[in-house]
């Protein structure tokens, strides 16, 4: 098995600040593509970040990224690349200088520092403000060098906390194009985010946490399906809602049917997806129904996270 | 689940030696310090006595110069400056003294600024590790302070062999290892208690005043100690009497007699301070050292976990 198709492995993995959980028996498996970590303040996320790019040593369990351990630092952390949540910049120096000088400690030579720390600024769209000092940038200019650093070594893997925390909406498209890119290209990159709309439309995949544990992880519609006491939810939009109403109001496994007002939708409610979608496919035959779209109303990351963790519904964790 | 395929190459081409990167955080380091120009002028003026020094042993050779400046002086009849022991141990404490202020100059720019502004995660997301961290930082005060200290006194002693001949230098070879040593112990000890200073105190000024008080503070405490309680132990808390009794055992390895008049050259003003043991001396060094590691230990981490 290549490093690539290994992935990043946590194995019963704990951490505990003294007597204080950070995470607990996390056993996990992350592939290439976007992955988010969602769950709310405290719930452990930023310390798997910090587990998996080895600022912190598990208390128990093994983690293993491409199949390297933090104790071959040399080999780990060309691989890694990190975005902290929180500013960290050393004082006084600019953003090209910052790179730089951080790519040297990976072994780059000054030529090579240079040429990669520009790409990178490059990729982030910060050329103009690369000679400025960090300490006078803004919010959104210091999270882009943020990220320029995390990329710039051409890491594997990509561990992004709150990668879109201050960022105008034009740097967040930008920023979520570069993500995407780098996801297609092959790379694992690890989102933490609270707001969850981004996250439906970013992740391949996601790992919900809550107190420390590994609540759901997978792709967001097989962790729905997993979750047989909600009933799924569908909004069929079509010309006869009310048939399609009236013929799922006499079926055992629908739950809800309410017409929409506007008069061309019906949301069906079922403790079996499998007997929805049948029962739809069968009326629509049966009765010649014009379907507009069938919409799933509870399978994005918002729903989900509600019926596992919690939330108030708002949106924002 | 979406199909990646790979479509990048990662960088595959050389890379730095991995023992020497600590030296890239250094480097940084020193072009940060010299960018403060009070500090480049008072740098310079550190190797003033040194350089008065040498140009007095110089002089003691060349006798012809001396008398054609004070063409009416008789000629001396005894070496000018005797380059002994003495000589080179009072050089030391002069060059030790300005080290220190050198050390609460750049001591406390050197992590506290890291600490202040939460960067150490972006060193140790890194193939750089605590160590090699404090090693970079360690490194610029010791190459600073090892420049004033042993580098101009080792010179001094080179320039003496040279005019006074090769018989001279195997004859005080000691004399150069007690240098050599002499001021390692002092620079490792120095900066070794800036740099925990400058992890425990974030507030530069507050960390350079912290060196002071080190120094200072229980030198007074071991003093009063001696006078209450009728003993000499208090002088450990001496930082004079330590390092001058850890010099004073390099300098004088072979002469007791050298030792016991150098041992009171540090007690003058006539305080119930009695010499201590050399071994007493050189433990308490090593204590503070491994008491600063400690202490640099319990700072220095990517995350500090606050209970």
């Amino acid at each position: 098995m290549t490093p690539e198709a290994e992935g990043i492995v946590f194995t019963d993995v704990s951490k505990f600040y003294g007597e204080v959980l950070g995470v607990n028996k996390i056993n996990l498996r992350i592939g290439p593509g976007i992955t988010s970590l969602v769950g709310p303040n405290g719930s452990g996320k930023t310390t798997l970040m910090n587990l998996l790019t080895g600022l912190i040593r598990p208390t128990r369990g093994d983690i293993e990224v491409l199949g390297t351990r933090t104790d071959d630092p040399e080999t780990f952390y060309r691989n890694v690349g990190y975005c902290t949540q929180f500013d960290t910049f050393p004082k006084g120096v600019t953003g090209f200088a910052l790179i730089c000088s951080l790519l040297r400690l990976h072994g780059f030579d000054r030529q090579g520092a240079g040429e990669l720390a520009w790409k990178a600024i490059e990729q982030v769209h910060m050329t103009e403000a690369a000679h400025r000092r960090v300490a006078g940038y803004s919010k959104g200019m210091r999270q882009r060098i943020k990220l320029a650093l995390a990329i710039a070594h051409h890491p594997t893997v990509l561990v992004l906390d709150e990668p879109l925390n201050g960022l105008d909406p034009m740097a967040r498209a930008e920023s979520i194009a570069l993500f995407q890119k780098l996801a297609g290209e092959g790379r694992f990159v690890i989102v933490s985010s609270h707001i969850l709309h981004e996250v439906d439309i970013i992740s391949d995949s996601v790992v919900m946490m809550s107190n420390g544990y590994v609540v759901a992880e997978g792709d967001i519609q097989e962790v729905r399906e997993e979750m047989s006491e909600h009933p799924i939810g569908i909004l069929v939009r079509c010309d006869k809602p009310a048939v399609l109403a009236s013929r799922a109001f006499s079926e055992n496994h629908v739950v809800e049917v309410r017409i929409d007002d506007d008069g061309v939708g019906v949301l069906l409610r079922s403790r079996s997806a499998d007997q929805l979608y049948t029962l739809v496919n069968r009326v629509v035959l049966a009765e010649g129904l014009t379907v507009e779209g069938v919409i799933p109303v509870d399978e994005d990351v918002h729903s989900v996270y509600s019926y596992l963790i919690g939330s108030n519904g708002t949106g924002r964790l | 689940m979406a199909v990646h395929r790979r479509g990048y190459r990662q960088y595959d081409g050389p890379r730095t030696p991995e023992r020497w990167r600590f030296w890239i955080l250094a480097r940084y380091a020193f072009g940060h310090v010299f960018r403060f120009r009070l500090l480049v002028i008072f740098y310079v003026l550190c190797f003033v006595p040194t350089l008065i020094a040498s140009s007095a042993v110089y002089l003691s050779h060349h006798v012809d110069v001396l008398m054609s400046l004070f063409p009416n002086a008789r000629p001396p009849q005894v070496d000018l400056v005797p380059v002994t022991a003495e000589f080179f141990l009072f050089l030391m404490t002069i060059q030790a003294v300005l080290s220190v202020f050198v050390t609460a100059l750049v001591g406390p720019g050197l992590v506290s600024p890291d600490l202040t502004n939460n960067a150490l995660p972006l060193y140790f997301s890194r193939p750089f590790s605590r160590v090699e961290y404090v090693l970079g930082k360690f490194s610029v005060l010791f190459v600073l302070l090892f420049l004033v200290t042993g580098a101009p006194m080792l010179l001094i002693y080179l320039l003496k062999s040279a005019l006074a001949g090769s018989q001279w230098f195997i004859d005080n070879i000691h004399l150069a290892f007690a240098i050599l040593i002499g001021s390692l112990v002092w620079v490792t000890l120095i900066s070794l208690v800036a740099l925990a200073s400058s992890a425990w105190l974030r507030w530069r000024p507050a960390a350079a005043g912290m060196l002071f008080a080190l120094l200072f503070f229980p030198t007074g405490f071991g003093r009063a100690a001696n006078e209450i309680m009728r003993m000499g132990w208090g002088s450990l808390l001496n930082a004079i009497v330590v390092i001058g009794t850890v010099w004073n055992s390099l300098f004088f390895i072979n002469d007791a007699e050298g030792y016991a008049r150098a041992a009171r050259a540090l007690n003058p003003m006539g305080f119930r301070t009695l010499p201590i043991p050399a071994w007493t001396a050189w433990l308490m060094v090593v204590s503070v050292c491994a008491v600063s590691l400690l202490l640099i230990n319990r700072k220095i981490r990517a995350y500090e976990v606050v209970r």
